[in-house]
């Protein structure tokens, strides 16, 4: 199941630089004039959409649905659009390889404990899989009939969910319609023609459910509906998955947020104008509405499924919901009031005991940690600015927090007035509570991912010269720079106990760079979208 | 080796040996004169012949005994030309013993450029050239790879998109040829089937134009300088035949505006020496690593604009503003940077550089405008390292005279330079068309100048100086005389005395031929 990601961070730069809160338009959303500027249920005051409870901008999270290189233990896999081509880049000596796939390639997406990725192409009309080894490459190909833009790939590697989302406007035609590929029939050379299901309309996520390690349910969320589709039975004649009706509240795309895990039949969701978290469960085809006083402000479930917890920035309360039992009875729903911090965020722990609680648009510079065994709140306070994001590290030992610059600070000490104007980020302890701030001058950090007991940290320069990426030793809360030939895009881990982490940047020829955190060593190859016109051999 | 100079010297006017027939006109067209084996070696185009002569001025000449010489190359033993009419060739002349072979070519080509060794010369079409005959169609993506040793002439497809092919380069160890093109690059095995082909053209369809190009000494990389980007690109050569292919990379330093000039370093193939303009700097000098691995980047910054940089023996590097033809404007600055040990050392000399640097062993010279307008200036500078620091000393030298031409013997790390000087109490002969002479008329002198001592030795001559040079342990110094004359000095006696002339080198065996009834 996919889920938001606490791992890998993607920030919007540059969107909240300025003192007054209030006055900082959300990037999902944009500058307003009027409330009529804003989606339903949202005001407009002083140019921003905000939330009509507390009057500040909604807390966002970035759409990381882009297309963007992907990871397998051995390689990474990059598209090149302009070439019509996937290229294998091999993160030990950087050669790289390319593949041809049909016209397009817009949307790639691993396969689960394979070197293997899907990808679609648009203009090509196909869905390939291209696989990768020391020997060589191979590509399949089906055509899929249908321009689409999009793709799931389903947990155990069986089904591909190809789609157009929300945003990206549909084939002629292809309104509302999803397709199904079967990716072992494809990877074994025997393409079957993709199923197509109507699925509603405008899809924001497709989800899955496991049982038993088999993939045997697809969820397409639409605006107004969700479907649910039973993979078994796509052969049947005439099979029309389920639809649920989503009430009016959810129906929404801007504002939305819907997460599940692999492992739970749930999803669950929230938006803007709902009062309360609705949860979708699969294996009953039933939604249930948790009804709350007001809207969540985000929303955090566990690996397991277990629990789900979510933010209620205007009562500055957290809800803890077991489930199951959250579904029956409302007793076992536990209104958490919070002290100290403001509660606009959630990010649950690897181990789904801790509860990260924090707001960017708080005015103390703290967060705290909600431990779900005890229902006790301890607030980190031994920081130096504003809270922009915090991430724990997988063992749940570190929290990075990604500060907000104040370039409008009045505070008297000099020295304190350009801390708080810098950017940076801070390592905490959240054992000892001890916390190191990194200052970044006026270069704000972008994307933050974990390796092993290491965290990197990409930094855009502004000014287009400083770019870089720093490593963190989350033991020595020591940190190492490396300079970045230009700005920095997406950031990524590969798969198992593998340290390096790789970044793309900016560069018209395509720039990555692996960096190997242990060994405090960077490679960056840059033109491997040239790489796959490069024609070698026999004259 | 000198550039090559290819000319018009003159209206050749030939006479019909018949008798009574009109004089037939044509400009004089040679390339060179260039150092081979010790010799001075001309090619004539318009007559089909290769004259040279030595250091004792003995004057030889063979014909070509082809028609339309289009381009000539001047190897360390022989001279190449490529020839035209009904059976192109290319036909090679060995110096001094004058043998003369060809190869048949299956088409006429513009240009050659021969490899290091002698053995190899590519032959391919330029279509800079403007066509004085008719034109005809020309695949600019063919090429000819000829094995002078084994006397065999491939023809080669390069298939590129790019329409220019501009330049050749030959790896040290001469497996391979880069042929550079106007947005590609076609890296060539040599003696072998491999072929790499990498266009230059970026996903935005703009076109990297290469600028500069060198191979990595063991032959494994291949470095460009290009239009359209600041970063070096760095291209890896892997495999052999079929397997031939190659990685494309550019090696970037952050705050890097434009990239001015690449040098590769002998005793380390791994990296690449580049020297950039900075945003915000005026001079970034890197060392780059060729696979990527920019933890192995250094970099240094100078507040002065270098332009040039060039590796010395001792391990420094020499980077400068220095123009790269005389007569040009360069600018004052010099630095000097320890790989050894990251020290870095500026200063500026007197005045702006009039021309490149000469360079050798752990010296160079400069040659700079001076206060007057009759004279010029020549800083001695020398790099050199102690404990602490590096030093860059500068030495300064005013010569009377306006400088035309230098070269450096990097045997004895002198200068040798060719001035201009008044010619009235010089001491030169007088002119036969005024023997009284004129205030304004000028004679050519050479001036040699020690690196070390700074000690300065002269000889006049008895005409203007076009280029010098040394072959051996001899001066030479050519006139501008139409049909080559040339000055030879012994290095160790520098007079009037020891001088020997000889002029007219290029009607060697003319008249002997025009005699013979051939053209």
């Amino acid at each position: 199941m996919r889920r938001h990601d606490s791992l890998l961070l993607w920030l919007v730069v540059g969107a909240a630089c300025a003192g007054d809160n209030a006055s900082v338009p959300t990037p999902e959303l944009g500058p307003c004039a009027v409330d009529t500027d804003c989606p339903s249920g949202l005001l407009c005051r002083e140019a921003a959409c905000v939330s009509p409870d507390d009057l500040l901008p909604v807390e966002f999270e970035v759409d990381d649905r882009i297309s963007r290189p992907v990871a397998t233990d051995a390689f990474l896999f990059a598209l090149s659009i302009d070439s019509s081509s996937v290229l294998v880049i091999d993160p030990l000596d950087l050669e790289v390889r390319a593949v041809l796939v049909p016209r397009e390639p817009i949307a790639v997406s691993r396969i689960p404990n394979t070197d293997s990725v899907a990808v679609v192409s648009r203009e090509g009309k196909s869905l390939s899989i291209v696989s990768a080894d020391e020997d060589g490459l191979a590509r399949e190909s089906v055509a899929l009939g249908r321009r689409y833009a999009a793709l799931e790939v389903a947990p155990d590697g069986r089904y591909a969910i190809v789609f157009t989302p929300d945003g990206v406007e549909p084939d002629e035609g292809a309104e509302g319609l999803v397709a199904i590929v079967d990716l072992e029939a494809l990877a074994r050379g025997e393409p079957s023609a993709p199923v197509e299901i109507a699925a509603g309309y405008r899809h924001t996520d497709v989800f899955f459910r496991v049982e038993r390690g088999q993939t045997t349910l697809a969820v397409v969320l639409g605006k107004n509906d969700a479907t649910l589709v039973e993979l078994a039975r796509l052969d049947e004649p005439g099979y029309r998955p389920a639809r649920i009706a989503l009430p009016e509240t959810l129906a929404e795309v801007v504002g939305r947020e819907a997460i599940a895990v692999e492992s739970s039949q749930y999803v669950l969701m929230r938006a803007l104008r709902h009062p309360g978290i609705a949860v979708l469960d699969l294996d009953l085809a039933t939604l249930t509405d948790v009804t709350l006083s007001t809207a969540a402000t985000d929303l955090d479930l566990a690996d397991d499924g277990s629990v789900a917890v979510g933010a209620l920035r205007a009562t500055n309360q957290v809800v803890v919901l077991p489930l199951p039992d959250a579904l029956t009875s409302s007793s076992s729903v536990r209104l958490l009031d919070i002290d100290g911090v403001r509660a606009g965020q959630v990010e649950l722990g690897a181990s789904g005991r801790r509860v990260v609680v924090y707001s960017r648009f708080d005015e103390v510079e703290r967060f705290g940690v909600l431990d779900l065994e005890d229902d006790s709140l301890r607030v980190f306070d031994r920081l130096e600015k504003k809270v922009r994001q915090v991430a724990v590290s997988d063992d749940g030992a570190t929290a990075i927090v990604l500060h907000d610059a104040e370039p409008d600070s009045t505070v008297a000490d000099p020295y304190e007035r350009a801390v708080d104007q810098d950017e940076g980020y801070a390592i905490v302890d959240l054992e000892t509570g001890d916390a190191q701030l990194k200052r970044t001058g006026d270069v704000a950090p972008t994307s933050l991912v974990f390796s092993g007991r290491h965290a990197s940290v990409t930094l855009r320069d502004p000014d287009d010269v400083a770019h870089r990426v720093e490593t963190i030793d989350l033991d020595r809360l020591v940190t190492q720079t490396f300079r970045l030939g230009s700005a920095p895009e997406f950031t990524g881990v590969f798969g198992g106990d593998d340290p390096r982490v790789w970044v793309t940047q900016r560069h018209v020829a395509g720039r990555i760079s692996i960096l190997d955190v242990e060994a405090e060593r960077l490679r960056t190859l840059t033109g491997y979208q040239l790489n796959a016109r490069i024609e070698g051999g026999d004259r | 080796m000198k550039p090559l100079h290819t000319f018009a010297l003159a209206n050749l006017a030939l006479v019909a040996c018949t008798g009574g027939d009109p004089a037939i006109t044509e400009p004089l067209v040679v390339s060179g004169p260039t150092v081979v084996a010790d010799h001075l070696v001309w090619v004539d185009h318009t007559t089909a012949r290769v004259v040279w002569v030595d250091v004792d001025t003995a004057v030889q000449a063979a014909a070509l005994e082809r028609e339309e010489v289009t381009s000539a190359v001047f190897g360390p033993d022989r001279v190449v030309a490529l020839t035209g009419g009904a059976r192109p060739a290319a036909v090679s002349v060995r110096i001094p013993g004058g043998e003369v072979e060809a190869v048949e070519l299956f088409a006429k080509f513009d240009r050659a450029f021969v490899a290091p060794s002698g053995r190899y010369v590519v032959a391919l079409h330029d279509a800079r050239l403007a066509r004085s005959t008719p034109l005809v169609a020309v695949n600019h993506n063919e090429i000819a790879v000829i094995d002078l040793v084994d006397r065999t002439a491939t023809r080669v497809a390069l298939d590129t998109e790019s329409t220019s092919p501009r330049n050749v380069i030959f790896s040290s160890d001469e497996t391979r040829a880069a042929v550079v093109l106007d947005a590609a690059v076609v890296v060539v095995e040599l003696g072998g089937e491999g072929i790499v082909r990498v266009p230059l053209k970026l996903p935005n369809g703009d076109r990297l134009t290469p600028e500069q190009v060198v191979f990595a000494p063991d032959s494994e990389y291949l470095f460009l300088r290009t239009s359209g980007t600041p970063d070096v690109v760095a291209l890896e050569l892997l495999g052999q035949g079929a397997a031939a292919t190659g990685i494309l990379n550019f090696l970037a330093v952050p705050g890097a505006q434009r990239l001015l000039d690449l040098a590769v370093d002998e005793d380390d193939p791994d990296h690449v020496l580049a020297v950039f303009r900075g945003d915000e700097i005026p001079t970034i000098a890197a060392r780059l690593a060729a696979d990527g691995d920019v933890s192995r980047t250094r970099t240094v910054e100078l507040a002065g604009q270098a332009s040039r940089l060039e590796l010395l023996d001792n391990r420094t590097v020499l980077l400068h503003g220095s123009p790269d033809t005389i007569g040009s404007a360069g600018n004052a600055f010099v630095g000097g940077w320890d790989l050894e040990d990251d020290l870095v050392e500026q200063d500026n000399l007197a005045g702006p550089t009039m021309g490149p640097a000469a360079v050798g062993g752990t010296s160079a010279f400069f040659v700079h405008s001076a206060e007057s307008g009759n004279a010029t200036a020549l800083t001695a500078l020398a790099l050199r390292r102690d404990a602490l620091r590096l030093n860059v000393a500068l030495r300064p030298v005013v010569l009377g005279g306006i400088v035309r031409d230098y070269a450096f013997s990097s045997n004895d790390e002198r200068v040798v330079l060719g001035v201009d000087i008044v010619r009235e109490d010089s001491g030169a002969a007088p002119l036969p068309s005024r023997p009284y002479g004129e205030p304004n008329d000028t004679t050519g002198a050479i001036a040699v100048v020690d690196a070390e001592t700074l000690g300065i030795e002269t000889v006049v001559l008895d005409d203007s100086i076009q280029h010098v040079g040394v072959i051996g342990d001899r001066i030479y110094a050519t006139h501008g005389g139409a049909f080559g004359d040339v000055t030879f000095v012994p290095l160790a006696s520098i007079d009037r005395a020891s001088a020997r002339r000889v002029d007219g080198v290029l009607l060697t065996g003319l008249f002997d031929r025009i005699a013979g009834g051939e053209r």
